[in-house]
């Protein structure tokens, strides 16, 4: 099996995230990044498949420079080689643009399955994968929680959470993308050894010229949303104690609800 | 000036993330006594693939460590020294979480493995160092006796009597780690063939061993993590092939000092974790927590104690790196470990009682972590030889070997 894993680098979960002053994004100095939490559970699944049936994991990620650690990562935990777009060309780009860049990438690799976080905890979009699905013509399964992948490699079998909890089951033909969500797997720790060979793994850096796409099509320019201001939400306000018998109490509270919350 | 590199701070990270994980939240049940430390050791060392490392070693040869010709830096390997750093790094990590556990990893693998890997025969190697450096056996490694703390060698009354093809130990020995639960111990004795001088060498005695006893553990003020008690030996009989070294066995009075000079050099790295760590945390709090309408950090008063606490880190830092670049490449000084460890050590207990004091009455409270790093921290002034013990030792090589 040719196994790729669509992976992002994102701050840290833990981060406290600050605006800076124009709005247009958030402060970056001092951000510790990891692989997203989500694209994880991807890459241990893609183990998985590689240590039952044999074949390659490929990690491809779009980001700057600093990507490079998330994708060292990956291969520490056992991947085999990376892609990497980087190109300052990129920057800026929303889920449409990033997915045309991947697919971009994607497309002269040979895949029989590709595997991603059902969302990046950054921008929260998820809609990546299913844009580079339509990109390549395959279909995908989103929130994936089990996954079963035939013997001959040809399709797979996978559950995925549907509203109030009920699982839906789904047969689908390979090549697929499948969105991985929590609960699908332990992704393992990369071990000594791991980091030590990750060192010696390829990473295929490619950048604008090399991706075939024009710099309009990619990155800012290529995307169909446009961010107009980040703010965080409003501080919440410290709540109301009322104090008296409990008549009193549904009065006053009847009387709140009313005049002040205007609930009724 | 060596300094860690991107694959040196990938593993960093993953230890940290293991520590923080796995450990952190079962260490208050490790430190009850509800869960055997080595338990989550062993499944440490597995998922961080440093069992499969110690499988790979090759035992017949020496080494590296071993050989007077250490490599020349280069700059563009990135996996130079990774056994030195990673080891180092991983007790740091463990120490940012707990003390204690490293300590008892760091005496089974470093002191007590580390001992037959460096000076015993190959087959020593096979039987006794592997199994400790994977965890599969507990060891500890007895030096101190009830008369002999910092006289360890002087005042030293364990004894070895060669009978036929036995040696026959008595005496007993106090404050070894490890020592309730350990399966391999590393002894040090006077060896008596019935001629006039006794010289001291170590031997390899087990737990099944008849004559070996070992005490209840010792109820510590801290390193509660690790279990402490006294070891005893009572007309114990072991094949001389226990000897560490065989029969040729170099006069075994230097092989205590490597072993005390490997136990001082660990200092440093235990002290960092603590420090960082109470470092972190004390800031940390000093942002958040507000009195009188402001939070801490804006009083001149605790930023002067966080000014100084960063100080000693990096300082404590700084040392730490040096240490490892003089394990790697060499050149190391009686008057570079005494002074690592003394500085760290105190240092270790200055920054955690630092921390407490900026935490208030959190800092005292067990959740709060400060507390439990304050009480491990104070054995580093204590152990592989008091402050003082350091200080004459410096005194001796300033008066002597020193040149400006």
């Amino acid at each position: 099996m040719d196994i790729l894993v669509c992976m992002k680098q994102v701050p840290d979960t833990e981060t406290k995230i600050v605006i800076n002053p124009e709005g247009t994004g958030i402060v970056t100095d001092g951000i510790k990044y990891v692989m997203n939490p989500y694209d994880e559970f991807a890459v241990e699944e893609a183990l998985k498949i590689k240590e039952k049936m044999g074949g390659t994991v490929t990690i491809v990620s779009m980001g700057p420079q600093r990507a490079t650690e998330a994708i060292r990562t990956a291969l520490a935990m056992g991947a085999d080689k990376g892609v990497h777009l980087c190109d300052d060309a990129f920057e800026g780009a929303d889920s449409y643009s990033t997915a045309k860049a991947l697919a971009a990438a994607i497309k002269p690799l040979s895949y029989d399955i590709i595997l991603g976080g059902k969302q990046a905890v950054d921008h929260d979009n998820a809609q990546v994968y299913a844009a580079l699905a339509e990109l390549l013509d395959i279909s995908h399964v989103s929130i994936v929680t089990q996954l079963d992948v035939a013997e001959d490699g040809k399709s797979a079998v996978a559950q995925r959470e549907v509203e109030g909890g009920a699982r839906e089951v789904i047969e689908v033909s390979l090549p697929a993308f499948i969105a991985c969500q929590k609960g699908l797997n332990e992704p393992r720790y990369a071990s000594l050894p791991g980091i030590m060979k990750a060192k010696k793994k390829p990473i295929d850096v490619i950048d604008l010229a090399k991706s075939g796409l024009s710099a309009d099509e990619v990155g800012e320019k290529g995307a169909k949303l446009k961010i107009r201001k980040f703010f965080l939400p409003p501080e919440r306000e410290a709540g109301k104690i009322l104090e008296g018998e409990p008549e009193e109490l549904a009065t006053q509270l009847v009387k709140l609800l009313r005049e002040e919350a205007k609930a009724i | 000036m060596f300094e860690l590199n991107d694959t040196h701070r990938m593993v960093q990270d993953m230890f940290r993330q293991y520590m923080m994980n796995e450990i952190e939240p079962i260490i208050d049940d490790i430190e009850d006594g509800k869960i055997p430390l080595f338990e989550p050791l062993r499944k440490m060392v597995e998922t961080l693939g440093i069992r499969s490392q110690m499988d790979a070693l090759d035992l017949s040869k020496p080494l590296r460590g071993d050989s007077p010709e250490k490599r020349r830096p280069d700059p563009d390997d990135p996996l130079q020294g990774m056994e030195v750093v990673a080891g180092n790094l991983l007790i740091k990590e463990m120490s940012r979480v707990s003390p204690g556990a490293a300590m008892s990893f760091g005496v089974c693998t470093g002191l007590a493995g580390g001992t037959i890997l460096a000076k015993g025969t190959v087959e020593q190697k096979e039987a006794f160092g592997r199994p400790l450096m994977k965890l599969d056996k507990i060891g500890a490694w007895c030096l101190t006796e009830p008369g002999a703390g910092s006289d360890a060698l002087g005042s030293m009354r364990t004894t070895a009597l060669e009978d036929g093809d036995h040696y026959v130990l008595n005496g007993s020995k106090t404050f070894i780690t490890n020592g309730p639960v350990a399966d391999i111990f590393v002894v040090y004795a006077k060896l008596d063939r019935g001629g006039a001088g006794k010289e001291i060498q170590n031997f390899i005695v087990l737990r099944e061993d008849a004559g070996l006893s070992t005490g209840t553990p010792f109820q510590k003020m801290g390193m509660k993590a690790s279990q402490t008690s006294e070891v005893f030996f009572d007309d114990c009989r072991i094949p001389k092939d226990r000897l560490i070294g065989g029969e040729t066995a170099a006069k075994s009075r230097d092989h205590v000092k490597e072993g005390l000079s490997n136990e001082r050099s660990a200092i440093p790295t235990i002290a960092l974790g603590i420090i960082e760590r109470c470092f972190e945390i004390a800031v940390g709090y000093a942002k958040e927590r507000v009195q009188f309408g402001r939070p801490l950090i804006e009083f001149q008063l605790i930023r002067n104690r966080l000014a100084r606490m960063y100080v000693a880190m990096e300082n404590v830092r700084n040392l730490f790196l040096r240490t490892m670049q003089q394990a790697i490449f060499g050149g190391q000084t009686k008057l570079d470990v005494c002074m690592g460890k003394l500085y760290c050590a105190e240092m270790a207990t200055w920054v955690a009682n630092e921390a407490i004091a900026i935490l208030g009455g959190y800092g005292y409270m067990r959740e709060y972590v400060v507390e439990r790093l304050a009480r491990d921290a104070k054995l580093l002034e204590i152990g592989a030889g008091t402050a003082e013990m350091q200080i004459i030792t410096m005194g001796e090589e300033l008066a002597t070997t020193w040149k400006p």
